[in-house]
């Protein structure tokens, strides 16, 4: 009786699981089945098979531009992202100081904050130094929404225990930049890698804060596919997303193999096993 | 190897005062315990000397040098942590062979002295595990290893039993003692184990509020406490309050308020009518049918608890005064309820201050 009632439960939860799977991911199913496309307009279910769209947008120069374009930004950021997060943490795991909670809510706000009022924001700011329509603007503004991520998995991993760990190496003669290069920096590397691809994804992804810094020229791949849809909508737009989803899925594979994606993008509840 | 003076030293933390001007010395080769309840400054001690905490006053010499201004990692001293502290993405083997690469030991030896190591700790042939892969026993044997093998001036412990299960702990202890011995290593020992400070020391000092209650023999801490604190802290005692009716040659005559005449051994002298409290262990006590032979002191009571444990059997006595009194006894021989003479002589019971004299306990 018991077994089958813990059977039933099994089913039953393994179908909701189903489920919600489905309605998270079907849109993105509808997206890679409408990049498939042979004829020249987004049918779903696709009118026959093929891969000319995507053919199309990796030969084509504006896609070619935006996709370039996005890659050099989202590298530069997140590995700036990367310094100034790992040593935010590192310098937020050190100190006991009045006003360090405070400062963590102050580093960590741009994730909560709607992307729309930091743009704005940074605009603002920009154009005040004159330095609006730049790609120094640009990249610095997806620093700023990227780097609490970084800062956030960093100060995860450093968790009390490497404190002892820092002392235990200094008492056995190592000084302050052997115990960092020995034994902080190995401890956080799981933590900056994770933290460092998740701002990558972040900014690659980011169309709010380009809206507001791009120059007229420099079109980033979110806004060039937001045009397109407006202007144009073949299945090349389709094309370009589920190469998008693509490289999402591979690096967010990475992180979970890494330190688990749990702690990036959320409380330790989540948990994927 | 080293020894290591401690003058005069302060710490303060916001308006807490951890450690209170503490001096102590500690002997070349000599194992000293720093014992005392949580919250006593021992840590803290330990941790002044090792150098991860700065004093707000005082100093630290180590054989004989001022260490102020040395850093931790030129002090030349092994430590052992609480929690082990190995370092978690390392191999056994390079954990300890961390001193000594910083120490810049040739290679080709370290490899030696690391086997050297794991055989003193004896835990041969477990170079290669991580630190997750091994008991909590085999990581507080690595622990201890890597702190011995860079050969350290002074070997500092901080509450390293304390997350070991009783037995293995007993067992460490042993270890730990032999170690030491054939070592000759000058050891200090934090613990709020009365049981392992008695049993691995030469010396013991006991703290509390940041000051040192009392310093002394594991011997004479126990059979000769200063204060009620200590007698309190160390092993179990029982307490009569009173005043002195009379002091002589070493000894004292104590009467309670309610009328008992205590005789005891006084360790200080004493001044008629000064309030005091006389100290007896509860092993001390004997128990007879009938007051009768030529004890010191005998009282009348009636047995109101009895606990079996083996070993021992403790009594809980009731006396016609209405204190209760514990006492030991190697068997149980007397049963429940039944009316008997406690008796002791006057030398196993000890004189003590309610504030003590050895000065500022709480």
């Amino acid at each position: 009786m018991q077994l089958e009632a813990g059977r039933t439960a099994a089913v039953t939860r393994a179908f909701y699981i189903l489920l919600i799977a489905v309605f998270v991911l079907a849109p993105l199913f509808v997206v890679v089945a409408v990049s498939l496309n042979r004829v020249a307009f987004t049918a779903f279910p696709p009118r026959g098979l093929s891969l000319r769209w995507y053919q199309a947008v990796l030969t084509d120069p504006q896609w070619r531009a935006s996709l370039t374009v996005s890659l050099w930004i989202a590298a530069v950021a997140s590995l700036l992202a990367a310094c100034a997060g790992t040593l935010g943490a590192i310098g937020l795991h050190r100190g006991r100081f009045p006003g360090r909670d405070a400062l963590v809510a102050g580093f960590l706000s741009p994730i909560v904050l709607p992307g729309l009022i930091t743009g704005l924001a940074l605009l603002f700011f920009f154009a005040r130094l004159r330095w609006t329509g730049t790609n120094f603007a640009l990249v610095l503004g997806h620093v700023v929404i990227t780097f609490p991520y970084v800062l956030r998995v960093v100060l995860g991993s450093l968790v009390r225990e490497t404190a002892t760990l820092e002392e235990a190496a200094m008492t056995l003669g190592a000084d302050e930049l052997t115990t960092f290069r020995r034994i902080t920096l190995p401890l956080a590397r799981p933590g900056i890698l994770a933290g460092t691809i998740f701002a990558f994804i972040i900014s690659f992804d980011n169309i709010t804060i380009s809206l507001f810094l791009t120059a007229p020229r420099t079109v980033t791949l979110p806004i060039r596919i937001l045009e397109h849809v407006q202007w144009a909508g073949t299945p090349a737009v389709a094309a370009i997303s589920s190469l998008f989803v693509f490289l999402t899925v591979a690096l967010a594979l990475v992180v979970e193999r890494t330190v688990g994606l749990h702690r990036v993008v959320g409380e330790e509840t989540v948990g994927f096993g | 190897m080293g020894s290591v003076n401690v003058e005069q030293v302060t710490k303060r933390y916001g308006s807490v005062t951890a450690v209170d001007q503490l001096s102590f010395l500690v002997r070349e080769g000599e194992f000293v315990s720093l014992l005392g309840p949580s919250g006593c400054g021992k840590t803290t001690t330990l941790r002044i000397i090792a150098g991860l905490t700065r004093p707000d006053g005082g100093g630290v010499e180590i054989s004989g040098r001022n260490v102020n201004d040395v850093p931790a990692y030129q002090r030349n001293i092994g430590m052992v942590f609480q929690d082990y502290a190995l370092f978690p993405h390392m191999i056994v083997a390079e954990n300890i062979a961390f001193g000594l690469r910083m120490r810049g030991v040739p290679v080709a030896q370290i490899r030696d002295r690391v086997r050297r190591a794991l055989e003193l700790v004896q835990l041969p042939g477990l170079e290669d595990r991580y630190p997750r892969q091994l008991s909590g026993g085999q990581q507080q044997r690595v622990a201890v290893a890597r702190g011995l093998a860079i050969e350290p001036a002074v070997f500092l412990l901080d509450e390293p039993l304390s997350n070991l299960d009783l037995k293995l702990r007993m067992q460490m202890r042993l270890e730990l003692r032999q170690l030491q011995q054939k070592l000759g290593i000058t050891t200090v020992f934090v613990t709020h184990d009365q049981g392992e400070a008695l049993n691995l020391s030469d010396r013991v000092i006991v703290m509390d509020a940041g000051r040192i209650v009392q310093s002394g023999s594991p011997v004479e801490i126990y059979e000769q406490p200063r204060t009620r604190f200590v007698a309190e802290f160390i092993g179990e005692s029982n307490f009569f309050e009173g005043e002195v009716v009379d002091a002589r040659n070493s000894r004292a005559v104590v009467r309670t308020p309610a009328g008992l005449l205590l005789q005891s051994a006084a360790s200080a002298p004493m001044a008629r009518g000064e309030r005091v409290l006389v100290v007896v262990r509860p092993e001390r006590i004997h128990v007879v049918r009938d007051a009768e032979g030529t004890a010191a002191n005998h009282v009348r009571g009636r047995i109101e608890h009895i606990s079996y444990s083996g070993a021992s059997t403790r009594y809980l006595v009731r006396l016609q005064t209405g204190q209760a009194v514990l006492v030991d006894v190697p068997a149980p021989t007397h049963g429940l309820g039944e009316m008997v003479s406690l008796t002791w002589e006057a030398e196993r019971s000890r004189i003590v201050q309610e504030n003590g004299s050895a000065g500022g306990t709480t």
